[in-house]
């Protein structure tokens, strides 16, 4: 730039030179034509060139300054702008100059401006939709990965990480350095090389064991294959619930046959000539009722399972006594539990709070749990009931001197038709269903069911609300209605 | 570990090796899965389905042996690269060998379940998780050239070692008590002695990975 300027200087004196010279000579030419070539005009000639002389040096530094002038006021605006423009490839983009008016680069400064803003702008909208991107992909639930056709990862969402229980980043990796599954390969082989779809199920065993439902879409751009992405699917806890469905379909059948069978048995021993002998028919017929009632009492337990889960059952909420409600009880068992030399002993609830529950179906519960209590203490065994209040809840606890449940079987004792030992719990004419009417009483309830059980017998929680403060009794009917609607 | 080279196309041959060895211990990983599951839950279908994935095991071996020899013959790699191929013909056979303890255990696994279980399987389980996780984590070392892990694993074989003489011994007991027993307990000594190899083998791996990161050989010698 400034050799420019220094170029376009020499050159204005050089011409400025070459112009007076030729000048010279025409006027020296003509005085020697005239022949007027005296020593006068030899001085005045002399005089003449040295005034020429100074007059082009004095022109020359007047151009040079005049020129230097001029550049520096337009190089000032040009530096500023050269100055935005280093600032905006630095990624400053909200860096502006001051346009002044008439001045040569303020075209161009306008335009920097602008290209500027619009940058700016693009970028913003860049980073916005980048934003929207990763938060959709954080909120998701599915484990996402994406991969280049060379198998290497792209990138992959945080449920991605818990999956495969990830810590380190693995953008940039093989997947294959990720998870060694060989389905996991195999598809991103298959999907890769057809460029097809692709949609399976699979088990997963980095971290717990999952089931995973993948879905692998090719990524493909004008005909080209720039990737893949696939979406991970945890269907672990569908396939557990679907399990239990067929386990209770399979034990419901299973429960109601045993009863018919034997029913049908007898029945048809008796048609085929018992019955003529009354000592057998008597016997038998007695078989046969206890075995209908077996069938009348596990139909009505499934009925009442099934309303209870189904929340279409009535619950009524008001004050109950628990010393009452475990009194009358006690009373309907009394029975048995004389039979079998059990004390029963409730002392413990005398201090107990009024709770907040449907009567009937409260008494329903400790049925339950009292005649399994009774059912697996063996004769001469005690059953305690005692209370305890903290807060508004009171937790009552029914606790035996039996044979105790494994502690393998503690988690599954709620469900249905679990059993502990099923040969001895049908001979006591159990349906399989009684702590699981039990536990769904108890949360239509508001309150929570547990157990705890060693070598010497097994203690059943209920927790319950008691009735005390008319705020309890309010929010405990909305937990129901809440539970109800469910 | 594929450092850097003049030849991509060399690049892309040792990163398939490395790639088709990972897969290879993927199988070979869910067929130890496998099979413990056919033990424990007495499947006879999955005990067979192991019992066919030997076939692919021994075609990957003779795929990835012929890829590092052919290596070998046109690339002669030098250094690290020497030291990875060395290491991928030793890691295959020891992978294959693991694949076939696993088909001996689904084939003992079949004998056992036409019988009526001898006893509640206590240390078994504990055993194939323990030779799992060795053959796991000794991959997991190879792919993160994890030296650390590597060693703890030679160091933790000695735990699967013992809980085999464990059974040994406990199996005797059961022999001696009961002619009857004999030809189950049989077989379930010999279901440990595999699931004991298959941790020996996860054990060689790791050294290997030692070896392939370190360039130092530490087989034979205390750890």
């Amino acid at each position: 730039m400034k050799r420019k300027v220094i170029g376009a200087q020499l050159l204005i004196i050089a011409l400025a030179g070459v112009f007076l010279y030729g000048y010279l000579g025409r006027v020296l030419e003509r005085c020697r034509d005239a022949e007027l070539a005296g020593p006068l005009l030899q001085g005045a000639r002399t005089e003449l060139l040295g005034a020429i002389v100074i007059s082009q040096l004095l022109a020359a530094i007047l151009v040079a300054l005049c020129s230097y002038l001029l550049c520096r006021a337009s190089a000032k605006s040009l530096n500023a702008v050269a100055a935005m423009a280093s600032r905006i490839n630095k990624g400053e983009l909200g860096t502006r100059v001051a346009v002044e008016s008439g001045s040569e680069v303020s075209e161009l400064a306008r335009a920097v401006n602008e290209m500027a803003l619009r940058a700016e702008n693009q970028l913003e909208r860049i980073s916005e939709e980048k934003n929207r991107l990763d938060t959709i992909l954080r909120g998701m639930g599915e484990g996402l990965m994406v991969a280049d056709p060379r198998g290497m990862i792209t990138l992959v969402n945080p449920a991605f990480h818990e999956l495969f229980a990830l810590q380190d980043q693995v953008e940039g990796k093989a997947l294959i350095d990720i998870s060694r599954h060989p389905a996991l390969q195999e598809s991103l082989r298959e999907v890769l090389a057809s460029g097809q779809e692709r949609v399976e199920e699979l088990q997963l065993r980095s971290g717990r064991e999952r089931t995973v439902f993948t879905h692998w879409v090719p990524l493909v751009d004008h005909g080209e294959l720039h990737g893949v992405v696939a979406v991970f699917h945890d269907i672990t806890d569908i396939r557990q619930l679907e399990k239990i469905r067929r386990d209770f379909v399979a034990n419901v059948s299973h429960e109601l046959r045993t009863p018919v069978t034997i029913i049908k048995g007898y029945a048809e021993t008796l048609l085929a000539g018992a019955l003529e002998n009354p000592n057998q028919a008597a016997r038998f017929v007695g078989i046969v009722h206890s075995h209908a009632e077996r069938l009348a009492s596990l139909i009505g337990d499934l009925l009442t399972l099934s309303q209870l889960e189904s929340g279409t059952v009535g619950m009524e909420s008001r004050s109950v006594s628990l010393p009452e409600a475990v009194e009358h009880v006690v009373a309907l068992l009394e029975q048995k539990i004389h039979e079998r030399r059990i004390k029963v002993d409730c002392s413990g609830l005398a201090e107990a709070p009024a709770v907040l529950a449907d009567p009937g179906r409260l008494e329903q519960v400790f049925v339950n749990l009292v005649d399994n209590a009774v059912k697996y203490t063996p004769a001469g065994g005690s059953v305690t009931l005692s209370a305890q209040t903290d807060g508004d809840r009171v937790t009552v606890a029914v606790k035996d001197t039996g044979i105790g449940i494994p502690s393998r079987d503690l988690p599954r004792i709620f469900e249905r038709f679990y059993r502990v030992d099923s040969a001895r719990s049908r001979d006591e004419g159990g349906t399989g269903l009684g702590l699981a009417i039990v536990k769904h009483i108890v949360q239509l309830l508001g309150g929570a069911v547990s157990v705890e059980s060693s070598g010497q017998g097994s203690t059943f929680y209920v927790t319950l609300n008691c009735s005390g403060k008319p705020s309890d009794v309010i929010r405990t009917s909305q937990r129901l209605a809440l539970a109800v609607n469910r | 570990m594929v450092k850097e080279h003049f030849s991509s196309q060399f690049d892309v041959e040792l990163s398939e090796v490395r790639l088709r060895l990972l897969e290879m211990g993927g199988k070979v990983e869910l067929m130890i899965a496998e099979c413990t599951r056919a033990l424990m839950e007495r499947s006879s279908v999955l005990a067979e389905r192991i019992i066919a994935l030997d076939g692919e095991i021994n075609q990957m071996e003779v795929e990835i042996d012929q890829k590092c020899l052919h290596i070998l013959a046109r690339r002669q790699p030098a250094a690290r690269d020497l030291r990875f191929i060395a290491l991928a013909l030793k890691i295959v056979t020891d992978l294959e060998r693991i694949g076939d303890q696993c088909v001996s255990i689904a084939k003992q696994a079949l004998e056992l379940n036409r019988e009526p279980q001898l006893k509640p399987y206590i240390d078994l389980p504990r055993m194939a998780d323990a030779a799992a996780n060795a053959v796991r984590e000794a991959l997991d070392a190879f792919v993160r050239g994890d030296v650390e892990t590597a060693l703890r694993i030679c160091r933790d074989d000695r735990i699967v070692d013992e809980l085999n003489e464990q059974m040994q011994r406990e199996l005797l007991t059961f022999m001696m008590e009961d002619t009857a027993t004999v030809e189950r307990a049989m077989r379930i000594t010999s279901i440990s002695k595999f699931l004991e190899r298959i941790a020996d083998h996860a054990t060689n791996i790791a050294e290997m990975v030692v070896f392939m990161v370190e360039g130092k050989d530490i087989r034979h010698s205390p750890v």
